[in-house]
Formats: C-alpha cells, structure tokens, sequence
C-alpha cells in the first residue's frame, strides 16, 4: 500500500517535472520512485493500512509480483533514457502514465474484492491506451492504441458483466465471502456459470490467450516498442497473477466445473500462436505470439487446481519470461532505432560485431525457448510438474509446443551468430545503458537459471 | 421505491440485461464507426449498471449499488480517452470508420 501512494505521488511529480522543463533529470526521480517503492514493499511495512483488509490486503502473494512488476519497470525506466531521449514535449507524461499503470497492477495483485480488481484492471488500462497511441503521428502507433481501447473496453464489458452475475448468484463481492458460499452450496447455479464464463472470456482477452489473442500482434506491432515491453512484461504479469488468484481463491471447490474450459484454451493457446509464430517475418509480432504461447503455458497452473504450489510456480515464470522479454527488447529496440527496421534480418551478422548484445539475445532466446540452465527452463519445469497429476495430455501438448517454439527463437539466434550482414555496413552504437540493462537481465536469466530457489525462497 | 421494484421478479431485470449487453455487444462487432462502437461500450457497461441494482436492491445488500458509482466512474474516464484516440485517428485519416485501421497486417 506504501508503494501505491509513493508511486502516484512520483506520478504526478514527474507529470510537473514535464511542464516546469526538466528534461534531464524525469529519468531519475522515476528511477528513484520506483527503488523508494521496492524497497517499501521488500520491507513489509503495512501497519498503517490494516483496517482496510476486506477492501485490500498486501500479503506475500501481493508482494511477491509486485517486485515482478517493480523490476520490470524499473528496467523499462532505464532503457527509456535512451528510448525517449528525442521526445521533448511528452517525455514525463509517459513516465508517469507508466507509473500509474503500475499503481493499478499492484491494486490488482493485493485486491479482496471483485470492486478492487475491477478498478485495479482499469488503473493498469486507461493509461496503456494512451501509451498505446502515444506517437500521435505515426498511424501504426494510432491504429494500435485504438484496436486497445476498443478491445480493452470490451473486455470490461464482459468482465463486469460477470462480475455482476458473480454478484447475483452470491450476493457477495468480497473474495473470501464468495468462497465461503461457494463451499457451502448456498449459490444461484446458473448465474454462477454464467459468471465463471464471462470472467474466464475476459480474462483471456487480458492476457491475450486464444482465442481471445487476435487483437495482441497488432497491437505489440504498432505500440511504441519500450511500451510494448511494458505491455508484455507488467501487464501479464498483473494480470495472470490476479486471474489465478481469483480463480483459486473463489472457484478452487467447483473446479470441475471450469478447468475443462481451461484446459481448451490453454491448448488452443499453445498450438496456434507456435504455429503462427513461426510464419512471422517480423521480430515483434513474432514476440506478441511467444506472449500468447506462454499464456497457454502458464494456464496449466490454474489447472492445477492448488494455489500454494502454483503461486511459486507462476512467480518463477513469469519472473523468467519478464527478464529474457526485457532483455530481448533491449536488444532488439537498440537495433530498431539505428536501422528503422524489425525484421529478422537486422540481426544478421550481429555476433560479430556485437558481441555483448548477441549473447544477451541468446541467452534470452534460450530462457524463452525453455533450454536448461536458463531461467526459462525451470519456469516451465515446476509449471508442468505441478499440472501433470490433472491433465496429462494437456502437459504433453505443452512440451511438444516449447519443441515447436525452439525452431522460432533459434532463428534469431542462428541469424546473429551464422548470417552475413548484407545492408547496412553501419556500425552500431551501443549506448552504457542498454550495455547495463543487458548485463543485469542476462545475469538475472542465468542465476535464476542455476539458483531458481532463491526466487520462491525470498517470499515463501 | 424497494417495494415497486419488487412487484417485478428479478428474472426480468436479468432478461433485460442480458437483452441489452447482447446489443451491445452485437454493435461492438459489427458496426464499423467508431463513435457507434463507443455508444455500444457504453450500453454494456449500462446494462451491468442496472444488473447491478437490481441485485443490490433485491437483496437488500449495498454493495451492488457502491459497485455502480464505480463502474460509472470509471466509464467516463475510459470514454474520454477513447474519445481522445478517436480525435487523434481522425486527424490523420480524416475518417472514424475503423475498418481503415488494418496496416499493421502483413
């Protein structure tokens, strides 16, 4: 709760540092926000905000993905001084729209109430669109941040609407309220089907898995890439953690009822995004189907049906995926801004001329792609492990998918090391900073790669 | 006013709802002009408004109705940015029909 407050203070801090002119030092005061609010949250210093536990409660679960989320940013925010060197005149609204994101992720993660999740779902959103669309004169970036709202708000529709039904079958809102009528079978049946349905549907257009996924490689394509960072890193953090609280908090006893539904999505997930990822030509989308392909894979911990084993599991891979998703686009945004272009072919050549980045390129394939010693591989290990009692076939799909999906990301990584560059002869210019947020995810990627204990170890 | 709601079963107000999203949600996927497609958003979110009242005042229970001054809320914040992006795609297709949105398909 500390966090929230310090956050939108710095928010509206930095929306001041805009008007007042002082471009050079917007990076910094984010930087620091967002060190202030992980150290708050690392510390556990909630005292003050007891009273209010039916509304919002930062417990470890809470705490846990928000430093996700928080490290995230905090990478975002850095690789931004050199991203959004050139903006003048917008340069603090955007980091302050970033911050209020974050505000409504981390009101998501310690929500007790289908009224806070709700808010927190559009906390997170409303500044997204606008980030979405933020290059007001580039039709790409307008076309993204309009297919967003309307998908967005959409979403929210459906959402509501099943949290009314919720609503009506309970009579509560309150997560542990829900629970205790769900446990003892005092609930109006086909509302709450009807409910379960809808939340399921919007959930998945949040997290953009299939079939919900068709609004995600436009919008990844045309946003701004240190925004679609953001996107696929935070947003997908927040919101699974809280579709998986949610889930197993209110629904774990009807279980029978709704993980079937699960269970097609989840496949659907994996085999149309792998398959669709590998007929990409360009290296965005290629990574808005990777995100829709780990969203199937981090569905089998809500299969699971077991909320202690699957958090930690969650935590590991999503903390997994946000690194190597990071360190890819730290990689790849450089390369974009010298040459314009986000094809494949930009990286061809790039192990020899820049050695710093290809490794960190390669080390972020390998984790996405699931190779031991790598962040990646534990993530999806612990996840198919806890799922494999419920579902086995679901759990096989799944590894015959990370084979699929190794063809895709091998490509980068055989284009940087074994391809002759053929264009542009120009040499690139590595800025210390994105040299600094390479080092940090790759580092980051490889301890959790040897050590993926210390993750889980330092919340539970 | 309880007593007047409560003359009509709630079954109806869950008909009309549900009526309602579905036109809502029909128009969002069909129609092709933008401002439409805002006004069909905005029917959604009404129609879960009066859900949401019905639940609360049948069951006697006020948390249905906090939920609706947050949801409106919230509606006006996410219109006027909406209305923001729409202005911004105007001025640089001279146009709010959203099938012209499809460069970014390859």
């Amino acid at each position: 709760m500390v966090a929230i407050i310090i956050l939108a203070f710095f928010g509206v801090i930095l929306l001041f540092a805009g008007i007042f002119d002082m471009r050079k030092s917007i990076m910094p005061i984010g930087v620091l926000a967002i060190l202030m609010a992980l150290v708050f949250t690392l510390q556990d210093i909630d005292g003050l905000f007891n009273d209010y536990t039916n509304m919002f409660l930062f417990d470890t679960f809470a705490r846990a993905f928000t430093v996700v989320c928080l490290v995230s940013t905090l990478l975002i925010f850095l690789l931004g001084g050199e991203f959004l060197k050139d903006d003048i005149h917008h340069k603090g609204d955007k980091y302050a729209l970033m911050l209020f994101a974050l505000c409504g992720a981390i009101t998501m993660l310690s929500a007790q109430n289908l009224l806070m999740i709700f808010l927190g779902i559009e906390i997170l959103s409303i500044p997204l669109y606008i980030l979405a669309g933020s290059q007001k004169d580039d039709m790409h970036s307008n076309e993204a941040g309009m297919k967003y709202f309307l998908m967005g708000a959409f979403a929210t529709g459906i959402l509501l609407f099943g949290m009314a039904m919720i609503y009506g079958a309970t009579g509560q809102i309150q997560l542990s309220a829900i629970w205790t009528n769900v446990i003892a079978d005092s609930y109006n049946h086909n509302l709450m089907n009807v409910g379960i349905i809808m939340l399921i549907v919007a959930f998945c257009f949040k997290i953009s898995a299939a079939p919900f996924h068709f609004w995600s490689p436009d919008v990844y394509d045309g946003t701004p890439t240190l925004f679609t960072s953001f996107m696929a890193t935070v947003v997908k953090t927040a919101a699974f953690a809280t579709f998986f609280k949610l889930f197993l908090t209110c629904f774990t006893e009807i279980g029978g009822q709704w993980t079937t539904i699960i269970a097609v999505i989840a496949a659907l997930s994996m085999v149309l995004a792998n398959v669709t990822a590998i007929y990409q030509r360009s290296f965005k989308r290629m990574m808005a189907y990777s995100s829709i392909s780990h969203a199937g894979y981090l569905l089998l911990a809500l299969i699971s049906l077991n909320f202690k084993e699957g958090q930690s599991a969650i935590l590991l891979y999503l903390a997994a995926y946000s690194m190597a998703t990071i360190a890819a686009f730290t990689v790849f945004t450089m390369i974009q801004q010298q040459t314009g272009r986000s094809d494949f072919e930009v990286f061809n050549g790039l192990g020899k001329r820049k050695r710093l980045l290809a490794v960190t390129m390669t080390i972020a394939m390998l984790s996405l792609a699931g190779i031991p010693l790598t962040a990646g591989f534990f993530g999806k290990y612990y996840l198919f492990s806890i799922a494999i009692h419920q579902y086995m076939p679901l759990v096989i799909i799944a590894i015959l998918n990370s084979a699929i999906s190794i063809y895709y990301y091998f490509r980068v990584i055989v284009a940087m090391w074994f391809k002759e560059s053929e264009h542009h002869a120009i040499s690139l210019e590595t800025s210390p900073i994105y040299s600094m947020v390479a080092i940090v995810t790759s580092m980051a990627i490889i301890v959790i790669g040897i050590l993926p204990s210390i993750v889980i170890e330092l919340f539970w | 006013m309880t007593e007047v709601l409560k003359h009509v079963s709630i079954d109806y107000y869950i008909y009309l709802s549900t009526i309602l999203f579905c036109i809502g949600v029909m128009g969002v996927l069909i129609r092709r002009n933008a401002i439409i497609v805002l006004m069909c958003v905005e029917l959604m979110l009404n129609s879960v408004n009066l859900l949401f009242a019905a639940f609360s005042a049948y069951r006697g229970d006020a948390n249905g109705q906090l939920f609706v001054f947050f949801i409106m809320v919230v509606a006006a914040a996410e219109v006027a940015v909406g209305l923001a992006i729409l202005v911004m795609m105007y001025r640089n297709t001279k146009s709010v029909d959203v099938s012209l949105l499809d460069k970014l398909k390859h």
